[in-house]
């Protein structure tokens, strides 16, 4: 497989790792450089007498160093992957694999084949599983019966005196953290927490921030409470919900579905389009990136999702505007977005168009649709094609070729990059809609595709 | 809630068994979820926007971008301005999306946009015309309204028209001088000497006798600087009074009092700028306001050799410091080098440490800096001092490092690399100037200057992560150079 150093460098998991990788990318670095065409592998010299043993899977590609470093991949393995295209003849090509890299290679293509359980086995922790998850659901409807008490105080007493109300029980003003959130709030997210409602707890939190925010706030905070009564009456009826909107329900309230209770879940084949990524620091202060995917072939969008806790790096760097060969598997829901991997290889394609909705008009039917199956979906994924910026008094829009128009989501100095890049002429775009607003990641225009 | 409103709710399946809260709720729920799916577009109507046409022009290629992109981005930031000019060389476009940016720094870095304008294309045009923030870039200054508009633009309009035309620079300002603040005036006569007329001679000699201590000094600055001004004339024949030659040998008497006339032409009885007390600093003033290459035309001499004459005087510090001065305010290239070679050469630091050579480092050119730089590396055994004059030039000049000279400079540093010991010498002003030199010596050098580093050495891994910095630098350099001038655009 060949990759130019642009794809290679898209790889790196900041500018300073690509630089250094470059840096590296020279054979005086190496001590051994060897390749059997599968992988390639090396040893360079460390900043004390030892040297740190790289390798990199070309299929796929995927990255192995022994350095310390906690970005992924580090810069040896990036510089290893760019000399091995930039400087062929510096790479011995060998029969004999390191016995750590054919390791390595082997547990790789056995990831997949787990070793299977008994049915014996299976029906055993079936069983144990189907007991915790009966107590957790007994526990989750006793928080569920608090929330909606909690609710009710709420409106009964009042938005703004919402906060007063319950501090006034120990003294005249309510008391402020660090964080800008009240005892009320943390508190009653606590008690989620212990109620094991994950998600609900993260919703509170987040309302906490709300409050007193911008002159929008009471209708803001109005929007989550409903959006928490929904939450709460999903989950009364959870029995009578199809199991796709179940799953989705327990989802919200803050179930995870582990990715490995996935892997006997149909996988779905196609050229996946990277449209965008976004990444944004969450109430939890963990760095989150939404990684948006597209099927060429399927026509259907698919949504990663990746949490890097303590900076360390997300797992995998898909470049925007690049195209994978591969399967995803999608989180059952009834409208299912959410994919993990199973397995993609990089392709030498590159995106330059976008597949979108011909008017905004159609993009909302779509949308409306989509809610009316999932009234809980957050960010929706909206490529739209010949729509072309305009900035008004209210703020920038995307306006179609019927005159209609949809807000932009930006910042001043995005609005006038998308208009640069339309030059004054219609563009397609993707980007997520979060129900009042569409956040643009990327867009095609002269025959590019541009992350933003 | 009234039975009507519970009706009203009825119809949207709110059941009136719910309790009031609940079933605000419920509504409140329905409400948000029917805003979001049924939210009508805006009506903006058919947009308006010209269309740019710039279809015969193209970005430059995919690689470039990224490069670009690396350097907006903070990892090689400083090759910005070599980027630009490349890519201006090679007649190519940049990618639009980083119009934006550059635009919005160019507001607040005129150097930046003194790079960019070229680089711009229609595209750029087109979009600081949509944007009145930026459109302020490309306004041409109309000098019809120059006493209407803001300051910025006056001084823009005034320092335009004084590059062109110095006479009616002149009488513009004569016209509205009455009306001007001192700051203001102060501003326009900074202006005035970038490109001093003798024109102005009359005019300034009437600004000596101002109220304002700033506007005298300002005038006299100019009167020197113009050189063949009678002002220039009076203060070299009183220098000439106090530095004679005689027999090869220089003679210097300080002025015991000053006259009425030379405190009326700037100088300030009282100012101990210069090394020596009171007098030095009246003979220092007089000094530092003649063209240095009247000495040399006096004496016959060049510069090196009027500096050497000087410098052997009993009052060489003096002397020394003066024509620092004197060269600053002139610009004169040969005292520049000669300054700078001298200061090189002269590394007694209790004797010379007054003599600042900074404000040369400002205009000295890149043949003399490199003449001078590998003069004193050349000279140099061993470690370069952290305060030794070379160090201050390396570290501190904007100049262009030759091949020669970059060598010298790496090779010095090789050698101490390969025999230095200690782990507790921080070695911080040779990491100063390898970042200096990652983006001023020539990027081509990058295999020559990568090859015979003493990895052996007890102190190379302190010293591996500067050096690799300072060879992918380099690297990158080569590289974002050959992908400007080989490569197709996109």
């Amino acid at each position: 497989m060949h990759w130019t150093i642009d794809q290679i460098l898209a790889f790196a998991p900041d500018p300073n790792t690509s630089k250094k990788g470059q840096g590296l990318a020279s054979s005086r670095n190496w001590a051994v450089l060897e390749s059997n065409g599968r992988a390639i592998w090396g040893e360079c010299k460390s900043s004390g007498a030892s040297y740190y043993k790289t390798a990199v899977d070309l299929k796929g590609p995927a990255f192995r160093c022994s350095c310390p470093s906690r970005k992924f991949p580090c810069k040896h393995a990036l510089g290893l992957l760019l000399l091995s295209q930039t400087d062929t003849d510096s790479l011995k090509i060998v029969n004999e694999v390191p016995e750590e890299v054919q390791t390595w290679l082997d547990k790789r293509d056995l990831k997949s084949e787990k070793p299977k359980k008994t049915d014996e086995e299976q029906a055993k922790a079936d069983a144990a599983k189907a007991k915790r998850f009966e107590k957790r659901l007994a526990n989750m409807k006793n928080g569920i019966d608090d929330l909606e008490t909690w609710l009710e105080d709420i409106i009964r007493t009042g938005l703004a005196a919402s906060v007063m109300d319950r501090d006034a029980e120990f003294s005249n003003t309510p008391t402020y953290r660090d964080d800008g959130q009240t005892d009320l709030w943390r508190n009653f997210s606590m008690r989620m927490v212990d109620a094991q409602l994950p998600g609900i707890a993260r919703k509170i939190r987040e309302m906490a921030l709300l409050h007193g925010s911008g002159s929008e706030w009471p209708a803001e905070i109005l929007d989550a409470l409903s959006e928490l009564h929904l939450m709460a009456q999903g989950f009364r009826r959870l029995d009578q919900l199809p199991p796709d909107l179940y799953l989705d329900v327990l989802r919200v309230v803050g179930v995870t579905t582990k990715k490995d209770s996935l892997a006997d879940l149909p996988a779905v084949k196609d050229d996946w389009m990277v449209l965008g990524q976004f990444e944004r620091i969450n109430i939890d202060h963990a760095n989150v990136r939404r990684l948006w995917m597209f099927g060429k072939n399927t026509k259907r969008y698919a949504l990663l999702l990746d949490y890097d806790y303590n900076n360390a790096g997300f797992g995998s760097n898909y470049p925007t505007g690049r195209i994978f060969r591969g399967e995803l598997i999608f989180y059952p829901s009834a409208y299912p977005l959410r994919a993990i991997v199973k397995q993609v290889e990089l392709t030498p394609m590159n995106l330059t168009y976008i597949d979108g909705y011909e008017n905004i008009e159609n993009f909302r039917e779509s949308y409306a649709s989509a809610l009316g199956k999932n009234p809980w979906l957050q960010d929706f994924p909206v490529a739209l094609s010949n729509v072309i910026p305009q900035k008004t008094e209210e703020g920038w829009f995307l306006v179609d070729q019927e005159g209609k128009a949809i807000p932009l989501f930006e910042t001043e100095l995005n609005g006038w990059k998308i208009t640069a890049l339309s030059g004054g002429r219609y563009i397609d775009v993707f980007g997520e809609w979060t129900g009042e607003q569409i956040r643009v990641l990327g867009l095609a225009a002269s025959g590019r595709y541009i992350a933003l | 809630m009234t039975e009507a409103m519970r009706d009203e709710l009825g119809k949207y399946g709110i059941s009136k068994e719910l309790s009031q809260e609940r079933a605000l709720l419920s509504a409140s729920a329905i409400f948000s979820g029917v805003s979001k799916a049924g939210k009508r577009p805006k009506e903006l109507g058919i947009s308006q926007m010209e269309e740019c046409n710039d279809a015969e022009e193209s970005a430059c290629s995919p690689t470039s971008i990224k490069h670009l992109y690396m350097i907006v981005d903070g990892a090689f930031e400083p090759a910005l301005p070599e980027f630009l000019h490349h890519l201006s060389l090679n007649k190519k476009g940049l990618p639009p999306e980083i119009l934006p940016d550059l635009l919005e720094q160019s507001l607040t870095t005129p150097e930046l946009w003194r790079s960019l304008k070229e680089n711009i294309g229609k595209r750029g045009e087109w979009l600081i015309r949509l944007n009145p923030d930026w459109s302020r870039l490309l306004d041409e200054p109309e000098e019809e309204n120059w006493e209407e508009v803001h300051h910025d633009l006056r001084l823009r309009i005034f320092r335009k028209i004084n590059q062109e035309n110095p006479e009616k620079a002149l009488n513009m300002l004569k016209e509205t001088w009455r009306t001007e603040s001192m700051n203001r005036r102060l501003d326009f006569l900074k202006v005035l000497e970038k490109n001093v007329s003798p024109l102005s001679e009359t005019f300034l000699e009437g600004l000596l006798d101002d109220r304002r201590k700033e506007i005298r000094r300002a005038a006299v600055r100019l009167l020197a600087k113009a050189n063949d001004t009678a002002l220039a004339d009076r203060m070299f024949d009183r220098a000439s009074n106090y530095v004679t030659l005689n027999r090869g040998k220089v003679s210097v008497n300080l002025p015991d009092r000053l006259e009425d006339d030379m405190i009326r032409d700037g100088i300030d009885p009282r100012v101990q700028w210069f090394k020596g007390g009171v007098k030095a600093g009246r003979l220092g003033q007089i000094l530092a306001l003649v063209h240095p290459q009247r000495w040399c035309k006096k004496f016959g001499m060049n510069a090196k050799e009027v500096l050497a004459v000087f410098t052997k005087s009993d009052w060489a510090e003096l002397m020394a410091q003066a024509m620092i001065e004197a060269t600053a305010l002139h610009e004169d290239p040969e005292w520049t080098e000669a300054l700078l070679s001298f200061r090189i050469q002269n590394t007694d630091e209790r004797k010379w440490q007054g003599l600042n050579i900074g404000r040369l480092l400002e205009i000295v050119t890149d043949e003399a800096f490199n003449r001078v730089a590998v003069e004193g590396m050349k000279s140099t055994s061993g470690l370069l001092e952290e305060n030794s004059p070379i160090t201050t030039m390396l570290k501190t000049c904007v100049c262009h490092w030759s091949d020669e000279l970059t060598v010298l400079v790496v090779q010095n540093l090789k050698d101490w690399l390969a025999g230095e010991t200690s782990r507790y010498w921080n070695g911080w002003h040779y990491r100063t100037i390898l970042k200096k030199a990652a983006y001023t010596c020539n990027p081509y050098l990058q295999e020559r200057l990568s090859a015979d580093w003493p990895r052996d050495s007890r102190i190379w891994s302190s010293w591996e992560r500067e050096i690799e910095e300072f060879l992918s630098v380099l690297y990158f350099r080569r590289k974002m150079i050959d992908e400007l001038r080989e490569s197709k655009a996109s």
